[in-house]
Order: C-alpha cells, then structure tokens, then sequence
C-alpha cells in the first residue's frame, strides 16, 4: 500500500466531491489517497484502501491482491472499526 | 412500565455499562422526549401547512463528537440523512468555530443532505467554555428557490434548477440574526415570508433543545450524562447486532425498476444484493443503473438513509435510536450510480421517490428470511404535485408542496394500512379544509379508490383519488410521481397494488387526459411549469400495496367483508379472489370458483344481512 492525507479547504470556486471508493460515501475533508497503478483512488481511511484491496479487486488479475482471500465477517469487521463513515469515536 | 434497555435475556447482558439502566432508561427517554418537544415548538410555530400540518421535519441531539445520541418519531429519511450532513458540517467547518448562541445552515445534498428543500440548522451547546453537545433539525421547506414553484420540479437536468443552494452559513452569530444571509435567502424564495416563519420555528425549536440539554446536565452532571450516552450508544449497536444475527446468514438478492426520469425513454434498475454475516448487514447496490439524467438520483446519504429505515422497520421497535443502532448496516452506493450521483446531477426526486423503493427493495430481498416480518411493497410514491402563483386576495406569490398517502403492503399478520404516507415520510397529509383555506384550488373528491390495493390473502392498502379545481385564472404545477407504469409488487403469491396516476381535464371538456397527451411533455409523471387556468381539474391516484400470499386463500368472510365496505368491486372479488359476490333480499352470498375450490379455499359463507361482517 502506499498513499497520503490530503486535507480540503473547503470548496466555493470549484467542487469536487471523493468518494470512497470501497463504499461510496462522499468524504467531507480528510481524504485518504491511495495509489491503484498510478492513479489516486480516494477513502474515508488507509484500512479501507486496503479492504478494497484486498476484496473488490480481487477478481482482476491485474490487480489481485496476495491477500484476496478476506472473507465478509473480517472485511465487515475492518470497515466498522476503521470508516468514518460509520463511526466517529 | 417501560422495558429495560437491556433486556435480561439479551446474550449480550448489561455487565459492562458505566450507568445504572434506570438512570440510563430516565436519560435516554429524556433525549426522546426533548426531541419530541423540539417538534412540538416547530409544529405550533411554523407558518406553512408544511410544518404545521404535515410535520414534514426532524429534531435531532448529537454529542460532543457528532454522533447522534437521540431522535424522536419524526420523517424516517430526514434522521438517516442528518447523520451525514451533520457530520459533513463539522468536518468542513472545523472545530473551532462555534460560539454560544450561533446557528448554521446548510442544504447541499452533495454535502450530505437528502435535497435542497431540506434545510439543516445546527447549533453548538455550551457547558461554560465546553461544547457539550449538538441540537439539530432538518425541515421541508415548502419554497426552496426552484425553477418549479415548490420545488421539486420533475424534469430539472441540473442542481441549480432544483432551488438555492447552501453550504454552511451562520444564520445567527452569538444570537445576532446575520442579515446578509437572510436577505439572500428571502430573494430567492417567492415565499419570503412563509421562509422566515418556518426558519424562525426551526431557530426556536434549537432553543428548546439548547435549554432542555443543560437542564438535564445541571440535574445528572456532564460526566453522568456523556458517560450514559456513551452505554446508550453501546447498548444500541449490540441489540442491533443481536437482530441482525437473527437473520440467517447468506446473500439476498431483489430488483426493481425506476420508470423514468422526467427527462429521456428508458428505465433504470436498482439492484441490491444484502449480505447478512453474523451480526452485521452490508447492502452492495453494485450493478445498479448509471445516474438518471433527470431528477431521481440520490446521493450517498440518502440510499444510506433509506436502508437504515428498512433495518429500522423489521427490527425491534425498543432499540435505543441512536449511533449505535446504524453501525451494524453498512452500505455500499457506487459512484456515478442512481443511487449515488456525482455533482451536479439533479436529484431532488431522489428522496421522495428512489428512497421508498430502496427500501422496499430491502424488503423483496429479505421476504424468504424473515417471512414473519416483510410486507409487499408499499405504494412508494410521494405522488409530488406542486403548484404555485399569485393569490388573488392578497396579492402575494404562494407555492405548496402537496403529497398523498399510498395503499402500503399485505403483511404477515393482516392487510397493509390505506392512504398512509410512504415509508420515508412518516408525515400527514394537508386536511382539505387548511389546503382550501390556504390556496386556490376546490378539493372535489378525496377517497378510497376500490380494488386498488394488491389481492393477497392479506391484501395491500388501498390508494386514493383526489380531484382538484383551479379557482383562479392561472396556477402553474409541477408533478414528480412515479410507480405510473411500474407495479407496487407482491410476495408470496400475493398480486400488485395498483399504480399511481395524474391526469388533467381543461375546463369544459368531458375526458381525463396524461399531461403527455395534453401537453407534450416528456413523461407523463414528471414535469414542470404546466399553466393551467380556471375551471381546469387535475386527477390524483396515489398507488395501492402489494398483496401478500394467496388471493385465492383469502376467506370468503375477508373478501365480503371488503366487498360490503367498498374496498373491493364483486368484479374484483371474482377476477382476485375467485369469488361470485352477491347480494339479494339484503342478504349476501358467496359462491367459489373452480379455481378458487382447486385452491382449497372452499369456505362457504351463509347468507347474512349487510354490516354484520
């Protein structure tokens, strides 16, 4: 895995809205930007960037990841404990 | 007697909870019930039928953190979105910004909130230098700026055509009303007036809460009370989890069909696969329709909301609604889908008419696992009709924002209630006498409309059909319905509800026509900005529930009982239900068909006088 925080200003003259790509969510300010060949792929969180990894790309070779064999109860277990989308403690 | 919190018999027992579950039970009521007052005070306070007649808002407490922690019986689709808007707010705001007495606005739906006609006001509550807490609430306003006179308009191609759009602004800093923002607001409603009232209702039911909050602190102390709404928290994400456990595990799968957008041909498909694992639920909307080029998009929060309002309908009532009770339900909306649009597609029909059908869809998928607990499809429209112009007596712009109750489906345990709001709106509807009172159009009919439920051996609730007069010389409507060509579904052998419709006669002629026919639009659902002038009739049918189970094993009593009351046709009884009804010397009798006897319904009914039933 490798990415970065980027953290918006708030958007008037221009807006763009990221969305998690391993659920959807729109994320207000703190972006999670991980690099998916080259590309910057936007989550609510690193541990959901590599949820996504590990399970939706799992079927493309291209990209299958060593680990692709996480199974729903774990990858479920990931995202409520890690997006901000579900939880704020 | 209240219930514990906590049930005893709950597998996840109270052992570990920092407050005693009678303080705790006299806490959590005490947020409900403060929520409830926020409503009230907005209720009496308002200035349109929107408020005060449909209770078409939300009241909401957060706590210091964000994380809602109380809300009351108020629009199911309002308290799912607020969670994301609320968070969105503060995310982009930042931390440090609030001071006692300040109230913010906000109204992007691509910052969270369901469309733009749902204001949120948000503001900080104060313990000395400490923010404590979070009030908030989410309104319908009934003039949002729109291109369409109340919004809402059923063939808007942008954001910008669908009202006034607001990220985060200060309506109040430190209790000083911020005039700049409200004079931009008011000129760009036609309604200013009727805005300022219920903005205004809105910063006082703020207030309530604001003073409800400290009392409850200067009563139990902050930590008490931080430290029960944490437990409330807690206890609400366990018994979640406990009713999610008690769906057996695997994948559901169910479809259905948005008819069209109000701006191309063509249908989109929602398409939902739940995954139930254990004690948690993820519902993946992947393979879905791209976004509709047309208003009947939703964002994020709203597919969010709609899925936690079916969870929040087939589990138990007594869970604490809280953070907890959501974190159990994940969702995932893919991007540039109908179900999460990007910006700046429209979307304002997203949260009336894609958010009920999500949440039937939610119900088709899980029909097979929970036969005890899901109903057929509702009617699962808002059936939006808007209109709008200038009142004759006073001289001034109006706009309302009118909706009908739909037939909602057969359950397991008896037939689907008639003419309720959908399922995300837990509002009512207008009473002819304020709609009369207030604007210019003569209510001629308003009734049950037989046959319209779904057959079933519990039968769907029944629509209704309203009949409206223009009293006036002009009126310009706008209309965003839908379930006109798709059917309200069934299960378990149960048959459709029957399907919304609008219809139009201009002044002196004797048929019913689409607005398609009459005025070329696009979708006879969806439109906006059609003049109509005095004398002119416009025909409302608000769709029927779904059937559950067999028609054909529905009772002969069931059946004549509906025929007698006049909800059922003894055509329909026979074309449905496989039943001659007929009444001679005052007495009825029933007789089966072939078809209805190979069932094995053969139940006789004797002979008996009318209203004995």
């Amino acid at each position: 895995m490798s990415g970065r925080w980027i953290e918006r200003e708030p958007m008037y003259l221009s807006f763009d809205v990221y969305n998690c790509a391993y659920c959807g969510k729109n994320v207000p300010r703190h972006v999670w930007l991980e690099d998916v060949d080259g590309d910057d792929v936007p989550f609510c969180a690193p541990e959901v960037a590599d949820i996504h990894l590990r399970t939706r790309l799992r079927d493309d070779p291209t990209t299958r990841h060593p680990d692709a064999d996480l199974g729903i109860t774990e990858q479920l277990r990931l995202v409520r404990e890690n997006c901000k989308a579900l939880r704020r403690d | 007697m209240t219930a514990l919190l906590m049930p005893p018999q709950s597998p996840s027992a109270a052992a570990d909870l920092a407050v005693d579950q009678v303080t705790l039970t006299v806490i959590d009521n005490y947020l409900s019930t403060t929520c409830r007052e926020m409503g009230v005070a907005m209720m009496r306070t308002a200035y349109s039928p929107m408020f005060n007649e449909a209770l078409d808002f939300s009241c909401v407490l957060f706590d210091a953190k964000g994380r809602m922690i109380a809300q009351a019986e108020f629009c199911p689709s309002q308290i799912g979105t607020i969670k994301f808007t609320i968070e969105w707010m503060l995310d982009e705001l930042g931390p440090d910004v609030y001071r006692p007495g300040d109230v913010i606005v906000m109204n992007d739906p691509y910052r969270g909130s369901g469309h733009i006609p749902e204001h949120t006001l948000l503001k900080a509550v104060f313990h000395g230098d400490e923010i404590i807490g979070f009030v908030a609430n989410c309104a319908h306003l009934a003039e949002p700026g729109a291109k369409a006179p109340g919004g809402l308009a059923g063939d808007a191609t942008d954001i910008f055509q669908e009202g006034l759009r607001l990220p985060p602004l200060w309506l109040q800093r430190e209790g000083v009303p911020q005039e700049d923002i409200w004079k931009l607001i008011f000129a760009n409603h036609r309604t200013p007036k009727v805005t300022y009232g219920d903005l205004m209702a809105m910063v006082g039911s703020l207030n309530v809460a604001e003073r409800r909050l400290k009392s409850l602190i200067g009563t139990y102390g902050y930590e008490t009370v931080t430290t029960a709404t944490e437990d409330l928290i807690r206890i609400a994400e366990r018994r979640m989890s406990e009713e999610i456990r008690r769906i057996p595990d695997g994948e559901y799968r169910f479809s259905d069909i948005i008819e069209d957008d109000g701006v191309a041909e063509g249908s989109y498909v929602v398409e939902c696969t739940v995954v139930v694992d254990g004690g948690g639920v993820t519902c993946d909307f992947t393979g879905s329709s791209g976004q509709a080029a047309g208003p009947m998009n939703g964002t994020y929060a709203v597919t969010a909301s709609s899925v936690y309002n079916a969870f929040m309908h087939i589990t138990d009532p007594t869970i604490p609604r809280n953070e907890g009770c959501y974190r159990p339900i994940n969702v995932i909306a893919p991007p540039g889908t109908i179900l999460n649009c990007e910006f700046p597609a429209p979307l304002v029909g997203g949260n009336t008419e894609l958010s009920p059908r999500i949440t039937d869809i939610i119900f088709g998928a899980l029909a097979d696992a929970l036969p005890e607990r899901i109903p057929a499809s509702h009617g699962g429209t808002v059936c939006c009709f808007l209109f709008g112009g200038e009142h004759p007596e006073t001289g001034e712009l109006y706009s309302h924002f009118h909706f009908e109750g739909v037939g909602w489906g057969g359950r397991p345990i008896g037939d689907g209630d008639s003419q309720v709001i959908v399922i995300i709106g837990n509002a009512r509807n207008t009473p002819v006498e304020i709609f009369e009172t207030r604007y210019p159009l003569r209510v001629e009919s308003y009734r049950l409309l037989e046959d319209s439920g779904g057959p079933g051996l519990n039968r769907g609730g029944l629509g209704v059909e309203r009949i409206l007069t223009i009293e006036v010389d002009e009126v310009t409507v706008s209309a965003l319905f839908n379930r006109m060509l798709v059917d309200p579904f069934g299960i378990h052998g149960g048959k459709p509800g029957a399907n919304s419709g609008i219809y139009v006669r201009l002044a002196g002629e004797e048929s019913w026509s689409t607005f398609r026919e009459k005025f070329g639009t696009m979708s006879p659902s969806k439109f906006s900005n059609i003049l109509l002038h005095r004398g002119d009739q416009v025909k409302i049918l608000a769709p029927g529930g779904g059937g559950w189970g067999n028609p054909l094993e529905r009772s002969a009593d069931r059946v004549l009982a509906d025929v007698a009351e006049g909800l059922v046709t003894a055509d329909g009884a026979l074309r449905d239900y496989g039943l001659v009804v007929e009444r001679s010397d005052g007495a009825w009798r029933t007789t089966p068909t072939p078809a209805r006897a190979a069932a094995g319904s053969t139940t006789l009914v004797e002979p008996r006088s009318p209203g004995t039933s």
